[in-house]
């Protein structure tokens, strides 16, 4: 277990460094001079020239990658941000706890209630009640979640006036955000789930237990669902990247001064300090949940522990 | 004479030897009320898409300001938007646009993984050891996160957003074919395919990939309901499309501003959304049922 847990632990640096890689090439090619950017239009071409010196602008791109890299690894040092001129690292500590609560609500909510659901589902294959279940789910995985955002506000915040519709000024403001952030994530989560119980509900085992006559609820209780548990772990730390992802945008939608919001601010103001920092911690933030979730799993799977008991591991592919 | 029943008797062992797989897939798809429903209405929109000009009683960019913020009536049954623009004709050429999106950034990941996919299934190794962890490294990112990063950088725009899509998009079908490559790859017809020596390229793509079809199909259909999703999430925030271009999701930014008055205007583009994308995964997820009748679900 130790074994693994340090082979996955390690596997981080390079996942990290190839993040960080992925994301500075990309803000690296994007066209525009960021001494402009930086500067302002009216900056002599002395000024510029020397800003871009100082900044180390003109340096190889791998050197200039090496710099950023230990910067952000040793000082969590994003460099300023263009247009406030603010480290970007205090703009990130501002809205990065907003963003992990938002996502953190929807999350829970979304394995909450679309795990018995997948659960029900997959129980009763067929019935009726499955079959409304997962149109309804599949209509909820074909919806943006900031369009359900919208139509949130509309109808509770502006017409029932319920809620309020934007800002963050208290708990009841993260109420709709995260419940459109979890409406998609339970329709993916229950069709998920039900996928997950119905393989292992097809598996001899299943068949042998139900032959010898255990009772229904003992065979989907004691042999099914613990199986089922393994994909069900991946799987929320799989929602819980793809509502990160989503939340980027419904945060734009409620006005919520988190991450997303920030990033959106930054790619409009061609503030690429920002755009990177702000990427990269997100990025990091979803690959320690997926390290969390690897580690969860090989703690709830004996099969998984015990390939590392051999000389060699063979990963599996994940997919 | 007696030739030519010769040659038809051929003829129709070969078509009935041809049609059996793909033919029986068909007849399980048509049995499957939701996929038929789901297809329907997919051919519904590709027609709309296709014959815009003719269906929309408005031109797209038609702009008269004194009609702005109708509400829904006789005349213009969706209302109209803030530039008083008709929203039901915006909404019928926005499908041209959402379904090229969608389209087009699933080919460029469904190509680009199948290259990748494809010889890091059949190399093995180091090849595959390295290609599959520079895929992991790039799942690590959140999807949408990575689409914004890459359109950002490439600039607001149709084509950059379809390209930020495609690679978003490209490590999953690469994991996929890579998947089906590996397992396909012992089999013994490729072992006899070997066995003359035929060519890596040739055993890939005459004897490899489409036996892996079928998966790749339902991938496709799936992904293009997703990549629509998607680059109305970049429009929306300003990277996608570009006004004024009736983008369904840079048609829901542009009216986001008026939702205290006039809910019409976001309303009507994510349903059409919803519609369109519920109906590619009906189709998809039939279509995996009716290839693969075991995975039934």
């Amino acid at each position: 277990m130790i074994r693994y847990v340090t082979k996955r632990l390690l596997w981080m640096v390079p996942v990290l460094l190839g993040v960080t890689l992925i994301v500075f090439t990309l803000i690296h090619i994007a066209p525009g001079d960021p001494a402009e950017a930086a500067l302002g239009f009216e900056t002599s071409d002395e000024i510029k020239a020397e800003w871009r010196e100082e900044q180390g602008l003109n340096d190889p791109f791998l050197i200039q990658f090496g710099r950023y890299a230990y910067r952000v690894f040793t000082q969590l040092d994003f460099g300023t941000s263009y247009s406030t001129r603010r480290p970007i690292i205090d703009e990130i500590k501002a809205r990065f706890p907003t963003t992990v609560k938002v996502c953190l609500v929807a999350v829970t909510l979304t394995n909450l209630i679309g795990v018995p659901i997948g659960i029900i589902s997959a129980v009763k294959q067929y019935s009726f009640t499955d079959n409304l279940l997962m149109v309804l789910a599949l209509i909820g995985v074909s919806m943006p979640s900031f369009w359900v955002g919208l139509m949130f506000s509309i109808i509770f915040a502006l017409h029932l006036r319920w809620l309020p519709a934007s800002g963050l000024y208290g708990p009841k403001y993260y109420i709709l955000p995260s419940t459109a952030l979890a409406l998609v994530g339970i329709a993916m989560s229950a069709r998920m789930t039900r996928s997950s119980v119905l393989d292992v509900i097809r598996q001899d085992y299943i068949t042998t237990a139900r032959a010898k006559g255990v009772a229904e609820y003992k065979v989907i209780m004691k042999h099914a669902l613990r199986n089922a548990l393994i994909p069900i772990i991946t799987q929320i730390g799989l929602s819980l990247s793809i509502l990160i992802g989503g939340a980027m945008v419904t945060e734009v939608v409620f006005a919520i001064p988190g991450m997303g919001t920030y990033l959106v601010q930054s790619i409009r103001a061609l503030d690429y300090p920002a755009i990177l920092g702000t990427s990269i911690v997100i990025a990091f933030f979803s690959s320690a949940i997926l390290l969390l979730v690897d580690l969860l799993y090989a703690l709830v799977d004996p099969r998984i522990r015990s390939q590392f008991k051999g000389k060699k591991h063979l990963r599996g592919s994940k997919a | 004479m007696s030739e030519n029943i010769f040659e038809s008797l051929i003829d129709t062992t070969k078509m009935q030897k041809k049609r059996s797989l793909w033919f029986n897939a068909w007849m399980r798809l048509k049995r499957n009320k939701r996929a038929m429903v789901g297809m329907v209405i997919v051919l519904f929109f590709i027609l709309i898409a296709v014959f815009a000009p003719l269906i929309a009683p408005y031109h797209f960019d038609d702009q008269e300001l004194d009609r702005a913020f109708q509400f829904p009536s006789k005349e213009h049954i969706m209302g109209t938007d803030n530039l008083g623009r008709d929203i039901f004709s915006r909404i019928i050429y926005g499908s041209r646009i959402s379904l090229r999106l969608g389209i087009i950034s699933v080919a460029i990941s469904t190509g680009a993984g199948i290259v990748i996919g494809a010889i890091s299934g059949f190399y093995g190794g180091k090849v595959d050891n390295v290609i599959m962890r520079v895929m992991d490294i790039f799942q690590s990112i959140p999807a949408m996160l990575l689409a914004i990063t890459i359109a950002a950088s490439l600039g607001p725009g149709m084509g950059n957003a379809m390209i930020a899509i495609g690679i978003t998009r490209t490590p999953g079908t690469a994991r996929l074919i890579r998947g089906m490559i590996l397992s396909i790859r012992e089999m013994e017809y490729v072992e006899a395919a070997r066995a003359i020596t035929a060519s890596d390229f040739r055993i890939i793509f005459r004897h490899i990939l489409p036996n892996t079809l079928s998966p790749i199909l339902v991938n496709v259909t799936l992904g293009v309901a997703g990549a629509i999703i998607t680059a109305a999430g970049l429009s929306f925030i300003g990277l996608g499309a570009q006004p004024p271009l009736p983008e369904w999701g840079a048609m829901i930014a542009g009216g986001r501003n008026y939702i205290q008055r006039y809910w019409h205007l976001v309303t009507f583009p994510g349903i059409a959304i919803m519609l369109v994308v519920t109906s590619l995964n009906l189709v998809g997820d039939g279509l995996r049922d009716a290839l693969d009748p075991r995975m039934s679900r």
